[in-house]
């Protein structure tokens, strides 16, 4: 019973309490560009999603094959591979998604939330155990795109998924569609993410970067 | 050679190549499948932008490929028996993005469509000068005259780059009318 409330928490942990974009902070380059309408933010969180969890079982899978030398090159060149089948299947198969997306498929490679996860998880747990952290984190990444997409075009254009869901004669908030509209939702999300958090009394201790708390103690202590 | 050496220097270069090997190889098998359904489903979307904006066209099979041209940014041209013409030409927009532009000709050089690609522009922004009612300024306009964005055609606001883009590829379109016709 215990295993497998650990393997919910894997898998749930993506969602609020360590939420690659509101919580962690990664992948946030995307998730301002691709959100100006909740199609692309859809369809950006499902190829995401699939590249995350494909090059999380993979490098789960070589984690005791790969000298930790060339990790990085190593993790590079398998989520950038996954990333140019996404791109090669879609523009063949799913013409119009791959148009919605444009430049942003390929950016997928940079995205730090993938690259990351493989740093921080999958190079250290078993395969079920990288492939459930993929699901949940690309679900907390889907979702939380969606919830931004969904209030920048309600606001911004009106519609949302493309229906108009607000009267044509209501006045369009413009900003909202722009670039700073983006960091003020990107903002407003994640301060609601941290209320969350408080109300449900989850409050997880933050580390800075990847310095183990207890070290960056010890460094205080000595200065 | 002995143990530290391997551990140290040659495993990591091995390891790098043989994923790097097995990643590209499996590009390759992927390519093979996608590259010809890519191909395919792009020729069929120009011929169907070419009918869109030839309004006395039915079928794609009726056009006849036309060459022979040198106006520079011009990458494709068709036309019909009874003297219409469709041309396509792209100029590179936002970031080096490709706008891609169809403008559809009667005989008389009267502009009959236009279709727009600018899927390669920032959504939401760029994008937009694809937009059906931006372009209908376009339509029934001048195809024998080059067009300038402020003398009675508009540049959509905010999207300076992409418009910018959307008509230098008009005016490609307009120049390679004028060298064929």
């Amino acid at each position: 019973m215990a295993q497998e409330n650990s393997k919910v928490s894997i898998l749930t942990n993506g969602i609020i309490k360590e939420n690659p974009v509101l919580r962690l902070v990664l992948g946030t380059c995307s998730i301002l560009a691709v959100t100006t309408a909740v199609s692309n933010a859809l369809g950006m969180g499902v190829a995401f999603t699939f590249v995350l969890v494909c090059s999380n079982i993979i490098i789960s899978l070589l984690r005791n094959v790969i000298p930790a030398k060339v990790h990085l090159p190593c993790y590079i060149v398998v989520i950038a591979g996954f990333v140019t089948i996404v791109q090669m299947v879609m523009q063949a198969y799913f013409q119009s998604l791959y148009t919605a997306l444009g430049v942003f498929l390929p950016l997928i490679v940079v995205n730090c939330i993938i690259l990351g996860r493989a740093e921080m998880f999958a190079c250290k747990n078993s395969v079920v155990d990288s492939a459930l952290d993929g699901v949940g984190m690309g679900i907390g990444y889907t979702l939380t795109a969606t919830l931004m997409a969904t209030l920048r075009e309600v606001l911004g254009s009106g519609s949302w998924l493309g229906f108009q869901v607000l009267p044509e004669s209501l006045p369009k908030v413009g900003i909202m569609t722009q670039a700073p509209g983006a960091f003020f939702c990107f903002g407003l999300l994640m301060a609601g993410c941290v209320w969350l958090e408080g109300k449900l009394d989850a409050r997880v201790e933050r580390k800075i970067g990847c310095q183990p708390l207890k070290d960056l103690q010890e460094g205080e202590d000595k200065e | 050679m002995n143990k530290a050496a391997w551990e140290s220097t040659a495993k990591p270069i091995l390891v790098l190549s043989v994923i790097s090997l097995v990643v590209s190889l499996l590009l390759a098998l992927v390519n093979s499948f996608t590259a010809p359904v890519i191909e395919a489903n792009q020729k069929a979307t120009t011929l169907a932008a070419y009918v869109e904006v030839m309004p006395t066209v039915s079928s794609a099979a009726d056009l006849e490929e036309v060459t022979g041209y040198t106006t520079p940014g011009v990458t494709g041209v068709v036309k019909y028996t009874d003297g219409s013409m469709a041309i396509q030409a792209g100029e590179s927009g936002f970031d080096g993005g490709i706008v891609t532009v169809i403008l559809g000709f009667d005989a008389n050089g009267t502009v009959t469509g236009i279709w727009v690609d600018a899927s390669t522009q920032t959504q939401g922004i760029g994008s937009n000068v694809a937009s059906a009612d931006f372009l209908a300024q376009f339509n029934g306009m001048d195809g024998t005259q080059n067009i300038a964005a402020g003398s009675g055609y508009d540049s959509y606001s905010g999207a300076t780059y992409s418009s910018d883009a959307l008509f230098a590829a008009i005016n490609d379109c307009i120049n390679c009318y004028n060298e064929l016709a």
